[in-house]
């Protein structure tokens, strides 16, 4: 990618503040234009607010970058007019951000992140012993209102997710050595969740396909990320038992694979709006996934600690 | 004669090593040298003969018949594939693997592909690639996987020209407005 040649040097200075985000599926904000970014993050904070209100406040902690992404896209789906005003909240006291109001396509994307919330909390029990199994259990406790509001909305979304869970949980105490085994559960879900969005049949297949890849996506990028960590640790990773020379590579071919075929799939579907936003997730976001990991990042940055521009 | 099949006790869609180890099984306690000097000896030897060629007149029938037979099989095959029913279709191809054949992997592949097991699908294309080389199908369906596992993705308004997800990151994101700009977007994206 070739960005204009712009002729200044310019020194990085780290910035203390960080907050932490979860998940994978982000924007690429240097390719995006101001209003862009507004909208993005109108959807990110309506979300957020949306999950307080909705469900508790504890569950604003574990917004995501995924949850974002599927209401932007319902979003994308819906012929509604949305309205974005500014607010504040209580992360961002001081300034005013730009936020989508309550409306009907954050309710479905607030409700599967709170299902799949919940059930990320039920596998972290099930795979951490002594103190920290009471801690996640703890931390159930205060979802487990919520979630139950959100499984009588979308009882069939709730049940998909935990029967997943389960599949995904016996894979790995099993330590599947196929990687497109490993990944099945979670693309599963995501391609159920992605296929609520529309209601039209030939979107939903290929919403389907969409979600099923984008799934892949994250569980195989999740993987990636955790293949040093979980090599030492001796857990379970799909790419660590794989007898591949190379896994650090045969992880990156997979990603490469998986983007291939949610492009293929994107190509079918026709969102109405937000269009520029979404390439941006897809063709640029998802690539650089890894500039999301602080310490990559921050390698990275020390190599380079004088940058020409 | 007698039906081969039942001679050798199997059905005739049992597999070549089902067969096999029917033959096996069977001529072992048929063997002429386990009744040696019995009464059971002439028997024996008549029906170890039988099985003899029972075995010999299968695999004749399935070495000359295997290429229009198979043709049929793959045609069927094909069929189900393209009406997109790909668990039949992977229910057929698991009962008869073929593994040498490029036609098997190849289909094997699109199945796999169909259910987005995509790793699986790439190691069955590059097999099918490889035992058929000079097969265009197998090729192009080889080649489109190959250059999205290089990083290419269909429809990309940006164009990049980039190599996907380059294992050697530090040198690809080297391009450095990226970098600051990233470094920007996480600095201020709360």
């Amino acid at each position: 990618m070739t960005i204009g040649f712009i002729p200044v040097k310019i020194r990085y200075n780290k910035k203390k503040e960080e907050i932490n985000v979860f998940g994978y599926i982000r924007p690429f904000k240097p390719f995006m234009r101001f209003c862009e970014y507004d909208v993005y993050s109108a959807f990110y904070c309506g979300l957020c607010k949306k999950m307080g209100k909705g469900y508790g406040q504890f569950f604003r902690l574990m917004l995501s970058y995924d949850f974002a992404f599927l209401s932007m896209l319902s979003g994308a789906y819906s012929e509604n007019e949305l309205t974005i005003t500014k607010q504040r909240c209580i992360i961002h006291p001081f300034k005013k951000r730009p936020c989508l109001c309550d409306c009907a396509e954050l309710e479905y994307a607030s409700g599967a992140a709170v299902i799949s919330v919940y059930h990320k909390i039920c596998d972290s029990i099930a795979d951490s012993r002594g103190l920290m199994s009471v801690f996640f259990k703890i931390i159930r406790s205060f979802a487990k209102k919520g979630y139950k509001k959100a499984s009588l909305q979308y009882p069939s979304l709730a049940e998909v997710v935990e029967k997943r869970m389960n599949e995904q949980f016996i894979l790995e105490k099993e330590r599947c050595s196929s990687v497109d085994a490993a990944c099945e559960p979670t693309a599963q879900i995501m391609s159920y969740m992605a296929e609520g969005v529309s209601d039209d049949e030939e979107q939903k297949k290929a919403l389907a396909g969409f979600g099923y890849h984008l799934g892949r996506f994250v569980y195989i990028a999740d993987a990636f990320e955790d293949m040093k960590k979980d090599e030492k640790k001796g857990s379970y990773n799909p790419f660590c038992s794989n007898s591949v020379d190379d896994p650090q590579r045969y992880a990156a071919e997979s990603i490469n694979l998986t983007l291939g075929m949610i492009a293929d799939y994107y190509g079918k579907m026709e969102v109405k709006k937000f269009k520029e936003i979404i390439d941006n997730v897809i063709f640029l976001g998802l690539k650089n996934f890894r500039l999301g990991n602080k310490k990559f990042l921050k390698k990275i940055l020390a190599e380079n600690k004088e940058i020409k521009v | 004669m007698n039906d081969p099949y039942s001679i050798l006790g199997v059905s005739p869609s049992a597999t070549d090593d089902e067969i096999k180890t029917a033959y096996r099984k069977l001529s072992q306690q048929y063997h002429p040298d386990k009744h040696m000097d019995s009464v059971m000896e002439e028997i024996a030897t008549q029906k170890m003969a039988e099985i003899n060629a029972a075995y010999d007149q299968i695999m004749n029938m399935r070495r000359s018949g295997e290429a229009a037979q198979g043709e049929n099989f793959y045609i069927n095959l094909r069929t189900m594939i393209e009406k997109g029913q790909y668990t039949e279709a992977d229910n057929v191809l698991e009962r008869n693997r073929q593994e040498m054949s490029g036609e098997w992997n190849f289909l094997k592949g699109t199945v796999c592909l169909s259910r987005g097991w995509l790793n699986d699908a790439y190691s069955y294309y590059e097999k099918a690639v490889r035992l058929e080389p000079s097969n265009r199908e197998y090729q192009a369906a080889f080649a489109r996987m190959r250059s999205s596992r290089n990083g290419n993705m269909s429809g990309n308004p940006y164009n990049s020209g980039g190599s996907g997800m380059n294992m050697n990151s530090a040198n690809c994101l080297c391009n450095t407005c990226q970098l600051l700009i990233c470094a920007d977007c996480l600095c201020d994206c709360c």
